[in-house]
């Protein structure tokens, strides 16, 4: 007993007993990653149509993952391939799931400016490439912001008709404003508004934001009585052609909701923080919706009065300041994000980039299970094939131990972090069996020089010296030779092979060999 | 003792094999084959329980898709075959006229925009000369840039006939409605074509499920310079660090010589033996500096600065270390290979099939080549101390 306590208790031995245990703690936590050539899923590629530089790659990918998991697929995973190049990867491979990713990719929304229930101006109406997002200019104790873009020249002149006289009225920014909706509200929320407006204030600011001739969306106040259910039930079996979608709180009286959907009403329940806008005062006596997500409305920048005096322009630009209750920086970033969001509503939330969706890749969760036992099964045999090896080379029973514990050792370290930080994919398993490899080589050159060279009568400890020469030198040019691999933005299928040989080649360097020298030089004699 | 080879008096001759070698291999790198992930192309992994003989399924593939590729693999009872198609050359310059057309429109986009906001000068100086020219030049652009753009979808159109129907109209002055046609056009294509391929895979032999996995050639060929990029990078690299642990030129060149040599005859053995290259033997060949620069720097480390024995004799002694090495390194590999090749994982296949045949080669490069430089290195510096 205290043989093995004097192994443990070696300082060559116990850190790597330390670290394995602590990871071992960390994978009963988190669990490991799996790739999805192990856990199934589906890879889509993007094409874009010319190169990009980092940063608007950056852009591209964040955009990309925020629109995939706003419309609520989880653990999607976007990647950047070079320039050019985009890596979509769902853990799916049903065929509705895929098809509707890929729509989400490509689409694109309706932009719709209105004015006083006209429509103003639209996306079409803007030239595609005119969006400018200005930097935001700091003058004394105010940030602006400011977005500029053109229009056609027809749609200029209507959209000097529509606004002629609307000075300092809301121009209401939707994008895929829904059509044919009611949005049924509870008398509760219309009571408990921000600037403490009257209900019948709030819901009058609510109608004027979403009128738009025939395609008004409807909003109808409700409350938990029996007349005002039934009034709304004949509300809603009056105008059962006009509309064809019901937007409703999910805590909505019971048997209303049933009866909107005998109705053949499309019912979409929404959370009560959802069902409220959010309201700016223009002026003492008037309020606006400043903003609505749920109906489409995203921003209401009011009108100057110069672009409402029936002249007409070819460029517009919308603008405003940052609130100056914060802080400087936070004045900037608020700008900032301001006129992101206005451009990107301007452009219909396009990407920046045309992009070409291909073919998506497939791999069946029993497919990926398959690959997964073989390679596990690879790995096991090639650890046992190796110490049989060396234990018919050196005919010495007692190496097993020290071998088959160094070995699987390192390899649970790999597996570990690559698990618990990245993916364990095909790739990383084949460069664990690298690992293997150039881990027994370095436990051979060990072995050689205290067993072969004990003869000679030199010293365990110049021995191990002359050995771990050998093995820094050797670890540090394969992680050299696998460094380009590591950092390549495009050869994202292999980099697990890079990860893995590095840990594998600087873990060994450091832990797992020295410790394997120790026990050997202990059995041998120090 | 056994025989020395260091000991034979020409046994500078030695170095002829591994060099005769190299000039081998250099004849047959050029007859290597790229994968699906290089070259571009269709893989289909298919899961049958169909008893078919292969090759006549192969010969039958073979026959509508030329040049296909087709292995089989089982696992627990299950067939899996995995089938490589030649990308299809209407779609391959299908899509090349779609990104032209994708270009083509956002010089149009351009152009546009300048038209318009020459226009805004003008309505404000109506005298202003530059703008004038200016709006010229931008209008004979825009309807450039209409023009490309009309000839490329006539052309892509024409690339995609054996997909589409006959009669596609379009308002020729609508540059984004071409643009979205170009792209759906394209879209629906390769999705006949995927359904195509099923079809004609179905007609052959019966099978349950399957994955499709599309590359494009150009993602393909870039791909390829990536690899070359990545190896050539870590080459010099290591070759720089190798001069850096040795400060001499000799071992250090005898080290690079070796890590070379291995490369470019594992390339030359996987064009001979018709092992593909894909983007995951990227792995492999770096894997295969690693393991020739392990035994190559315990041959110079050896010969050089130990003082027991002569020179032959340490490299004699060292040989059998390095061939240890080299045998444990193996035999991880060739396992890895077998069961891949039992149960067919192109990418095992590709990563394992890469390193065995480059140890290999290290064998012979490190003990005729790298070690024969260093021992002759030696003895004529025999009386220098290192």
């Amino acid at each position: 007993m205290s043989h093995i306590k004097s192994y443990i208790t070696d300082r060559r031995i116990y850190p790597l007993v330390i670290i394995v245990m602590a990871l071992a703690l960390l994978d009963l936590y988190y669990g490991l990653h799996l790739g999805i050539e192990f856990a199934g899923g589906t890879q889509i590629p993007i094409a874009l149509v010319h190169g990009v530089n980092t940063s608007e790659m950056q852009q591209l990918i964040s955009i990309i993952d925020q629109r995939v998991s706003t419309f609520g697929l989880k653990q999607v995973t976007v990647e950047g391939i070079g320039n050019s190049e985009i890596y979509v990867i769902v853990p799916t491979v049903s065929e509705a799931e895929i098809n509707k990713t890929v729509s989400i990719i490509e689409s694109q929304g309706a932009f719709m400016g209105i004015v006083n229930g006209k429509e103003a101006v639209n996306g079409s109406n803007i030239l595609s490439g005119s969006i400018g997002a200005a930097t935001p200019q700091s003058i004394n104790n105010t940030v602006t912001w400011a977005v500029s873009f053109y229009i056609t020249q027809s749609a200029a002149q209507n959209f000097a008709k529509v606004v002629f006289g609307q000075a300092d009225q809301p121009l209401y920014m939707f994008l895929d404003r829904p059509a044919g909706a009611i949005v049924l509200i509870n008398e509760s929320i219309l009571s408990n508004t921000s600037l403490g407006l009257t209900p019948g204030e709030a819901l009058a600011t609510m109608q004027k934001a979403l009128v738009f001739g025939n395609q008004s969306i409807q909003v109808v106040s409700v409350t938990n009585t029996n007349t005002s259910i039934s009034s709304v039930r004949a509300f809603l079996s009056a105008n059962r052609a006009k509309y064809k979608t019901v937007l409703a709180s999910y805590n909505l009286n019971g048997s209303l909701l049933a009866s909107i959907r005998e109705e053949n009403y499309t019912l979409k329940l929404e959370s009560n923080s959802n069902m409220t806008p959010s309201y700016f005062k223009v002026s003492i006596n008037s309020t606006v919706i400043g903003s609505w997500p749920m109906v489409g409305l995203l921003s209401a920048p009011l009108l100057n009065p110069s672009v409402t005096n029936g002249s007409i322009g070819n460029s517009y630009e919308i603008s405003g300041a940052a609130p100056s209750s914060v802080s400087k920086t936070a004045m900037i970033a608020y700008a900032q994000n301001q006129s992101k969001t206005i451009a990107s509503i301007l452009s219909g939330g396009a990407l920046p980039i045309s992009v070409i969706v291909g073919t998506p890749t497939k791999t069946s969760p029993t497919l990926g299970k398959g690959f997964l036992d073989i390679s596990v099964l690879g790995l096991v045999l090639a650890v046992g094939f190796v110490s049989i090896f060396i234990i018919i080379r050196y005919k010495k029973l007692f190496l097993i131990t020290p071998i088959l514990l160094t070995t699987v050792m390192e390899l649970f370290i790999i597996i570990s972090l690559i698990g618990l930080i990245g993916t364990i994919d095909i790739a990383a398993v084949a460069g664990m069996i690298a690992v293997v490899g150039t881990g027994v080589d370095a436990q051979i050159i060990i072995t050689d020089e205290v067993l072969v060279k004990r003869e000679l009568k030199t010293s365990t400890k110049i021995l191990l010296g002359h050995a771990f020469y050998i093995i820094w030198a050797d670890a540090a040019l394969l992680t050299i030779a696998m460094l380009p691999l590591l950092f390549s933005t495009s050869l994202v299928d292999i980099i697990g092979f890079a990860e893995a040989t590095i840990i594998g080649a600087l873990m060994g360097a450091f832990l797992t060999r020295p410790a394997y020298g120790a026990i050997i030089a202990r059995h041998y004699g120090e | 003792m056994a025989v020395n080879i260091y000991d034979y008096k020409n046994y500078k001759l030695f170095l002829l094999i591994p060099v005769a070698l190299l000039l081998i291999s250099l004849y047959f790198i050029p007859k290597i084959q790229l994968d699906s992930s290089l070259a571009g192309g269709v893989n289909l992994q298919l899961v049958t329980n169909s008893t078919q003989d292969i090759r006549n399924v192969s010969v039958a593939i073979d026959s509508v898709f030329p040049n296909s590729q087709i292995a089989k693999s089982s696992l627990n009872g299950v067939t899996s075959l995995s089938v490589t198609i030649p990308a299809n050359s209407s779609l391959n310059t299908a899509s090349q006229k779609l990104q032209d057309i994708f270009s083509a429109y956002s010089n149009y986009s351009r152009e546009r925009l300048r038209v318009v906001s020459y226009q805004d000068v003008l309505s404000r100086e109506p005298d202003n000369m530059t703008a004038k020219n200016a709006l010229a030049a931008a209008r004979a652009n825009e309807t450039k840039s209409l023009t490309l753009i009309n000839s490329m979808l006539i052309s892509e159109i024409a690339d995609l006939k054996p997909f589409i129907a006959n009669n596609t109209s379009y308002n020729a002055s609508d540059a984004a409605g071409m643009q979205k046609l170009a792209r759906n056009l394209y879209a629906n294509a390769s999705s006949i074509y995927e359904v195509h391929v099923i079809d004609v895979l179905r007609g052959i032999i019966s099978f349950t499920t399957y994955s499709y996995n599309d590359v494009t050639p150009t993602l393909g060929s870039f791909f390829l310079t990536e690899v070359m990029n990545i190896i050539i990078v870590a080459f010099v690299l290591v070759a720089i660090t190798v001069f850096v642990i040795f400060r001499s030129p000799v071992p250090a060149l005898a080290v690079v010589y070796g890590a070379a040599n291995d490369m470019v005859v594992a390339l030359g053995a996987m064009g001979a033996l018709h092992i593909p290259l894909g983007v995951v033997s990227v792995g492999g060949l770096l894997m295969l500096i690693g393991y020739s620069v392990d035994t190559d720097i315990l041959s110079a480390t050896r010969i050089l600065k130990r003082s027991e024995g002569t020179a032959g004799e340490r490299a004699m002694a060292t040989l059998r270390t390095g061939m240890t090495m080299t045998a444990a390194a193996m035999i991880s590999f060739a396992t890895l290979f077998i069961v891949a090749y039992i149960t067919f994982i192109p990418d095992y296949i590709e990563i394992s099939g890469v390193v065995l045949v480059g140890l290999v080669a290290d064998i012979i490069t490190t003990w005729f080549g790298n070690a024969v430089i260093i021992v002759w290195y030696k003895k004529r510096h025999e009386h220098e101390p290192y």
